[in-house]
């Protein structure tokens, strides 16, 4: 007879693997650590477009001039771990993260490889699967009356819930760059003040205590508790002071960078120390996508902006002492083509490319995974997105092997078949 | 107005105090193949109110003939060739069914599609979350739901050294020691060695584990009795019926060995061995699931007997929907009054509220037929084929990231000319799917974009046009449906002419242009796929064929059974909030329609009257279901697929701030559109606008209706952000210039409702305003305040 549901397969299951050693024996380890239960928050710096892995942390200084391209490489403060001459900063900062240099996809085309990279599922045009940081707010919930999951500076396809419904959506935060940042409607307009807000939701819950009468629409309670979840945030001193980055020293966020991307690391810190759980941190929309001019592009704009803000980002987390409790990772959907085009570009490449991490039991100073002698292909350790997914639930204290149920109760696993990246743990 | 319904409740007593007057015995005739074979019985009851009990536990059953067929409680038992009646008496009752056993000589012959696989599917073993998945678990997989019994029975008799079996002492096989948990299983425990799906495979295994492939017969067709029920009361049981057809003509009944699974078990449960029970009010589907196949079965659930009035039909659409609610016995909502029609009617047909003028002159028009006359004009307006040519540019796909810069606004443009002119769907699906040319001037060869290959024009089109997915089929066979990986290749197979070439001087400019000789080859098996509709006959064709005018020709054929019924239902949505198959484009067997003759009739008038898009509007609109209020009666409240009161919605992001900006007088402004462009008009999804964006502007890259729920973003947007509080304080906004001309605060707050809800205030919402005007520092604060609660009220928000 059978004896399963979803609801209560979970927790069965979960006991069945700490009780059965051997073969499982990598559940238990998984169940361990997540039981320690500390608070573990991540932060992403999405280098969307896909950025060159032998540009940047997988450089091939001895392959033909047409593949190894122009930049070279620089030692770091880590021996025999060498990285791109327009990566200076992060260089400095090699000890306090890992690179893994064995990440393949089976998708070339962008939106797609977004898609599975934030997924970690293959894209369904019937089915939109909930991105990473949705997953994580929906599991972990909100900490200290702060939004979960916060997109700096903004949304793009690919980042939202999708079945799990919008409830777990990133809140926007806008562009901390620009000059009297404010987080978008956190505050008043300058004509409207409290007395005023009193007026208007006095008017405001009369007539919809009176409409409410007129319509059994379910919504409604989601929308009033946003509502109120609304006005708590701007009320809130805590929130207002996590998004005041007017309030760092201004040394500080020169160090970080001038640009969206510099002050939206420091914008994801003041977060995660707020107690959002996932910020995603973003140029923008495929910046990295260099099928021309790759090497004037890098070298100008996108190496200095991102080599400050991870480097600054893992200092300062470091020197707050809260680089344990902090994933950071950088990455892209996919790397750049090994031979470099006609255009003096490089194209989409998903069969290998380099990604870095830090924080949270990482340890520093590490290349995990190989390349063959032109960064083609993958030739130790290859890590697929389903694999990294893994990984950062576990670090996050996310159960992988949930599912949940989709609106047409199709099974869906919160990792599809992914395994954790041996050795990424210290 | 149209005289309310008057609803009457009326308790009746419970059926088991009241005498039936009919019983009936399930199934009919019943067939029986092999000595042994079993055929379970029902007996049904049926009350003079047309109620029906499930008295199978008190009902006597005798065979005529018990050497033919035996009787045991309510379970036949074949025992020689021949026929039998059985006889069933309850309460005085009498009814009959005859069974009629062949093939008695022996037992049926052991078989591993009807013997085990059925255990396999019964118990969860290859479901999609255990060995069934993908790649399977643990490295056991099956295939999902049973489709490949042959790869089945590969992995589990031999692959892995046979570690599975254990032929020399079968009760040691592992496939029987994981299931029952004798050995650690990752899935549980799953039955018990008292079972009758242990029983089954052990039998089997002790038999050889044997496949002898002239024994093995796969199912073909599944048949549920009852097909459609009725439970009335909570806690009300019946027990369902499952016979299966082989491929070598027998039958057998299955009810033991199916897996039964409820589409909503908050309506229906229903138990491992097919016994529906009652929940609550509503309708739902069971799926019943046989290796490689499932079928549906409805339920509706009546759970408090209620006297639905007999309410005048405006056309069939009524007939429909009424006959539904007297099933259900749920009274509908009264007819929604002149303002609720007119702002929901504007919001349907043109993305729009209407106007404070137009509010004021339809309020005052004394002609009865006002409501149809409304619906003409709006047909007639340019914003209506605005407001379609945004929806279709949400599901074909139009967006730049597909189409480049400037594909998206030829693509609007041939959109919004069909729309205006009224072209026939037909036609309009058939320009699409066939068009060549240049994609800068042919707008229809949008639908072809250089990144999509067949496979997914294979699956957009069913989606789209058919309303039936069958993406799953990509990559395995459908698990809910029949679809294979041989019909999804049939129908990539009518794209493969498709190329490209470039065109002059501009980046991305390209033609379409057919390739005669190309085929179809799977990128995955190197097959090549003759053309194949679904459901239909591989197509003969040759190299002079241009595949996608046999394709536009089956799709648009009036007896294609998916192209009319699909469009209608899509429409419906729009226009009642929910489709009468949800998700809308997902019809299939075990998601069964909620009113089945409804969107039948729909799809059949719809394709009489040549797919004029206008008629349906028409035929929608008019009727009486469509015009019932959202508010709810005392009986009512939970009906959410019934039609019995209007579903409210939110507005779209598009219908949102194209309202409020006409409300306010103060339009948006978008980065190089012309000044006065409407959100509904914009090409494409990526011109910016934080409204649009935080209100759910789909991205046009995945098909799929909008989910609109609430969200942090939208209610700090609506309560602190620039879009409202600017407009409402614009220098050139509707209040400043009532203030200039000097209008009364009452006659300022009565615009305001008319600009925003459609209907003049009501004596306690004019005190409202006032003593909200009264608070404020200034009138011109307080009114302010008075149309800022507006714009941010449910009623605003909300199509209702």
């Amino acid at each position: 007879m059978p004896v399963s549901n979803h609801t209560s397969m979970f927790g069965r299951r979960d006991f069945m693997r700490i009780g059965s050693l051997g073969a499982l024996g990598i559940h238990l380890a998984g169940a361990l650590r997540a039981g320690a239960k500390k608070d573990v928050s991540c932060i992403l710096l999405w280098q969307s477009g896909g950025c060159g892995h032998q540009d940047t942390f997988d450089m091939k200084p001895d392959a033909p001039l047409e593949y190894r391209g122009e930049f070279k490489p620089i030692s770091t403060n880590v021996p025999g771990i060498q990285i791109c001459e327009h990566l200076p900063y992060t260089a400095k900062q090699a000890d306090k993260f890992t690179i893994l240099r064995s990440m393949h996809s089976r998708e070339n085309n962008h939106e797609r490889a977004i898609n599975y990279l934030l997924t970690g599922y293959l894209p369904l045009s019937t089915l939109e699967f909930p991105s990473i940081g949705s997953v994580i707010a929906k599991e972990l919930g909100s900490k200290d009356g702060m939004p979960p999951y916060v997109a700096v500076p903004n949304t793009f396809p690919s980042y939202g819930a999708g079945y799990l419904g919008g409830e777990y959506n990133p809140f926007i935060s806008g562009d901390p760059n620009v000059a009297g940042y404010k987080v978008r409607d956190l505050t008043l307009p300058t004509d409207v003040d409290w007395a005023r807000v009193g007026n208007r939701r006095w008017l405001l819950d009369k007539m919809d205590a009176k409409y409410r009468a007129l319509d059994a629409n379910t919504d409604f309670d989601a929308l009033d508790s946003f509502q109120q979840r609304a006005y708590d945030l701007m009320r809130s001193p805590a929130a207002r002071k996590a998004f005041d980055i007017e309030s760092e020293p201004s040394a500080l966020r020169e160090r970080y960078g001038r640009t969206p991307v510099g002050q939206g690391a420091l914008l994801a810190r003041r977060l995660v120390e707020g107690g959002v759980r996932f910020v995603t941190v973003a140029k923008g929309w495929l910046n990295y996508d260099t099928h021309g001019d790759n090497f004037n592009i890098m070298k100008k704009v996108l190496l200095p902006e991102f080599d400050r803000a991870f480097a600054t980002l893992l200092d300062d987390l470091h020197q707050r002492g809260m680089l344990d409790s902090t994933l950071v990772i950088g990455m892209g959907e996919f790397g750049r083509t090994p031979k470099v085009n006609k255009d003096a570009g490089r194209d989409h490449h998903n069969k290998a490319w380099s990604i870095a991490l830090a924080g949270a039991g990482i340890q520093g100073g590490r290349v995990l995974g190989a390349t063959d002698s032109t960064a083609s292909e993958v030739t130790d350790l290859p890590v697929q997105p389903e694999d990294l997914l893994a990984s950062i639930y576990g670090i996050l204290g996310v159960d992988t092997t949930r599912e949940y149920q989709t609106p047409i109760g199709r099974p869906s696993r919160i990792v599809n078949n992914g395994h954790p990246i041996p050795g990424l743990l210290a | 107005m149209r005289t309310a319904a008057l609803i009457v409740f009326v308790s009746i007593s419970l059926a088991a105090t009241r005498a039936p007057v009919k019983l009936s015995v399930e199934p009919a005739n019943p067939m029986l193949f092999g000595k042994g074979a079993k055929q379970l019985l029902v007996a049904i009851a049926r009350y003079s109110d047309g109620s029906e009990e499930d008295v199978t536990g008190k009902t006597q059953f005798r065979s005529q003939k018990p050497a033919v067929a035996r009787m045991d409680a309510n379970v036949i038992t074949a025992e020689s060739n021949g026929g039998a009646t059985v006889h069933a008496t309850y309460r005085g009752l009498a009814a009959e069914t005859t069974a009629l056993v062949q093939r008695a000589d022996g037992p049926p012959p052991p078989s591993f599609n009807a013997d085990v696989m059925p255990v396999l599917t019964k118990i969860g073993c290859n479901g999609g979350s255990c060995h069934g998945a993908l790649n399977g678990q643990a490295g056991f997989k099956l295939s999902l739901f049973g489709y490949e019994p042959d790869e089945d029975y590969e992995m589990i008799v031999r692959k892995h050294d046979g570690r599975r079996v254990n032929i020399a002492d079968p009760e040691k096989s592992l496939i029987l020691l994981k299931p029952t948990f004798q050995v650690p299983h990752g899935g549980g425990h799953l039955i018990r060695k008292d079972s009758p799906e242990y029983d089954a495979l052990l039998a089997w295994l002790k038999g050889g584990a044997q496949r002898v492939p002239e024994n093995e017969k796969r199912v073909v067709a599944l048949r549920v009795t009852p097909p459609s029920s009725v439970l009335f009361g909570k806690g009300a049981s019946r027990q369902l019926l499952v016979t299966a057809r082989y491929t070598d003509g027998t039958e057998r009944d299955i009810t033991r060995t199916t897996k039964f699974q409820s589409n909503d078990d908050s309506i229906a449960k229903v138990s491992p061995d097919g016994v529906l029970t009652a929940e609550r009010g509503g309708e739902t589907a069971i799926v019943v699931r046989a290796p490689g196949i499932a079928a549906g079965a409805k339920v509706d659930v009546v759970l408090e007997s209620r006297i639905v009035p007999t309410v005048a039909s405006n056309n069939f659409i009524d007939d429909h929907v009424f006959a539904k609610l007297k099933t259900l016995e749920i009274p509908p909502s009264d007819v929604a009054d002149d303002a609720t029609f007119l702002r929901r009617v504007y919001l349907d047909i043109i993305g729009l509220i209407p106007t404070a003028q137009e509010a004021r002159a339809f309020l005052a028009d004394k002609n009865p037929n006002k409501r149809a006359a409304l619906v003409d004009q709006l047909l007639e307006r340019p914003e209506y084929a605005d407001f379609w040519s945004l929806y279709w540019g949400d599901h074909l796909n139009n967006t730049k990231q597909l189409l480049y810069n400037k594909g998206p606004y030829v693509f609007t443009r041939w959109l919004y000319q069909a729309f205006r002119r009224n072209m026939p769907y037909d036609q309009f699906a058939r320009e699409l799917l066939t068009s060549s040319g240049n994609m800068y001037t042919a707008g229809a060869t949008s639908y072809f974009p250089l990144m999509k290959k067949e496979e997914d024009l294979a699956s957009i089109t069913s989606q789209v046009f058919l309303g039936v997915s069958i993406e799953c089929a990509r990559c395995h066979n459908h698990p809910l449906e029949k679809w294979t990986r041989d019909d999804f290749n049939g129908m990539a197979a009518f794209f493969s002419q498709v190329r490209y070439k470039n065109a002059g001087p501009r980046n991305n400019e390209r033609v379409l242009y057919v390739d005669f000789k190309r085929q179809f080859k799977n990128p995955d098996t190197n097959r090549v796929y003759w053309p194949k509709p679904l459901d239909g006959p591989v197509f003969a064709t040759n190299n002079e064929v241009d595949r996608r005018e046999l394709l536009a020709d089956w799709i648009t054929a009036p007896q294609n059974p998916f192209f009319a019924k699909a469009l209608v239902n899509r429409m419906w949505r729009n226009f009642m909030g929910r489709g009468l198959v949800e998700p809308v484009d997902d019809f299939r067997i075990t998601n069964p329609a909620t009113n089945e003759p409804l969107v039948n009739e729909l799809a059949k008038d719809f394709a009489a009257h040549g797919y004029d898009l206008h008629q349906l509007i028409r035929r929608i609109t008019a009727s009486r279901a469509y015009q019932f209020s959202s508010k709810p009666n005392a009986a009512n409240r939970d009906d959410k697929m019934a039609y019995s009161r209007h579903y409210s919605r939110r507005l779209t992001a598009e219908q949102l701030l194209d309202s409020v900006s006409q409300a306010t007088d103060v339009p948006e402004q978008y980065r190089s559109l012309y000044p006065g462009t409407r959100a509904t008009q914009l090409p494409e999804p990526e011109i910016e606008s934080y409204f649009l964006e935080v209100f759910d502007r789909p991205s046009r890259q995945l098909i799929c209706e909008r989910k609109q729920p609430p969200t942090l973003n939208q209610a700090l947007h609506l309560i602190s952000g620039d879009t409202i509080q600017k407009k409402i304080g614009d220098p050139r906004g509707v209040l400043a210039r009532l203030v200039d001309e000097k209008r009364s605060p009452r006659e300022i707050v009565e615009e305001f409702y008319l600009r925003t809800l459609s209907r003049f205030p009501d004596e306690d919402e004019r005190a409202a305003a006032d003593a909200a005007v009264s608070k404020a520092p200034d009138s011109r604060q307080g009114l302010e305040d008075v149309f800022w609660a507006l714009l941010n009220s449910k009623e605003f928000l909300y199509n209702h």
